[in-house]
């Protein structure tokens, strides 16, 4: 199989996961959907040198995670040009018809909002169920180190969620 | 709340991203050639303009009779060159990689912001002083227009009093662009790396736990 075949296949498994990252980090004035491309295009420029150290799921929200994060650190006096791929179609559902569910939603988004941005982009591939391995390796530090800080930001979400349902 | 529950709230979302293959990786390449079209065109332009400095410069040192500004010319035509240096230096400043580990990715591009900060922060001394100081030079040693038979001589300064309003303006012009090179390293910059730290810093091993 090409690598160009490679590359679409890895975007194409994992294109509802990393949505859902730029979910998480867009900020006015840019779009979950502009960040999206963002990623999808910045995985492209560095297909080439992907060696296969990691596996290219891991390696996709490695490039996500690090581009949603630099958008924030972008030059804003350098004019930004935002990318508009036509081949890529985002058709945005209507809200949930359960109440309690879209509540549910609002509360996790709510509660991963007010993290650390840190701890943000830890629960992000946690909540993608990304074993430790991964998460450690998408992010440069041990498995232990990951498992220790999983578990005091695990229980500060449980505690943000249950509050924000009580209310 | 369990921790399943907890996924499958977060993978509730219904948005959906739908993608035409066979489309994409032609769009990607063809995004990729216009980016790196425009900017070897922007990096051939601010190099034209210097060379364009430096030609320009070069004719006026054989042009003008007066010793002093022969060296104004000469000091001009070093300029740009170091002009053209740096902007070529600059250009091979590559954004941070971003298939990198995320804390690795975060120091790299902390030192890429440092050395953003840098450039500006030194603007004074290698795009503001020197042409500045070259211009001083330049004006003072313009001798008697009146004794140089040549259409030029009737646009040069030629009394003291001149010479000084158009080298205050200068200044004014160049004090000017050094403190917006200046405010905009010291308040742009700092705040984003030390937004930066503290993320990197997010990510560190507690110590004694």
């Amino acid at each position: 199989m090409s690598q160009e075949l490679v590359f679409e296949e890895v975007i194409a498994h994992n294109k509802q996961s990393i949505y859902r990252i730029c979910l998480v980090y867009a900020i006015a004035p840019m779009e979950p959907q502009d960040l999206f491309q963002e990623v999808i295009y910045q995985a492209w420029k560095s297909w080439s040198g992907f060696e296969g150290r990691a596996s290219p799921g891991t390696w996709l929200y490695r490039i996500a995670l690090n581009v949603c994060m630099a958008a924030k650190y972008q030059d804003s006096r350098k004019e930004v040009s935002k990318l508009s791929l036509d081949s890529v179609e985002f058709k945005l559902a209507a809200p949930l018809p359960d109440e309690q569910e879209q509540a549910k939603h609002r509360a996790l988004q709510a509660c991963i909002a007010s993290l650390p941005e840190a701890e943000r982009s830890l629960v992000v591939l946690y909540l993608e169920d990304l074993p430790y391995r991964e998460i450690a390796q998408v992010l440069g530090i041990s498995e232990n180190h990951v498992a220790v800080k999983m578990k005091r930001i695990r229980a500060k979400l449980f505690a943000c969620i249950t509050q924000k349902l009580a209310q | 709340m369990t921790e399943d529950e907890l996924k499958k709230i977060w993978a509730g979302n219904q948005d959906t991203v739908q993608l035409n293959l066979e489309q994409l990786a032609i769009e990607l390449k063809h995004t990729m050639a216009v980016t790196e079209r425009r900017i070897r065109s922007r990096d051939r332009r601010e190099i034209a303009a210097s060379c364009f400095g430096m030609v320009g410069f070069t004719a006026m040192l054989f042009y003008f009779p007066w010793p002093i500004t022969k060296v104004a010319c000469a000091i001009a035509i070093a300029w740009f060159g170091y002009v053209i240096y740096r902007l070529r230096r600059a250009s091979r400043l590559r954004e941070p990689d971003v298939s990198l580990p995320m804390r690795d990715q975060l120091q790299q591009r902390k030192a890429y912001l440092q050395t953003q900060a840098h450039l500006l922060h030194s603007a004074l001394y290698w795009y503001v002083l020197p042409p500045f100081v070259m211009n001083v030079i330049f004006f003072a040693g313009i001798g008697d227009p009146s004794t140089w038979d040549s259409p030029v001589a009737s646009v040069l300064p030629e009394t003291l009093g001149s010479k000084i309003f158009i080298l205050s303006c200068l200044a004014v012009f160049y004090g000017y662009l050094a403190w917006m090179n200046r405010k905009a390293a010291k308040t742009y910059y700092p705040p984003l790396i030390a937004d930066l730290d503290r993320v990197a810093q997010g990510l560190q091993e507690d110590p004694g736990k």
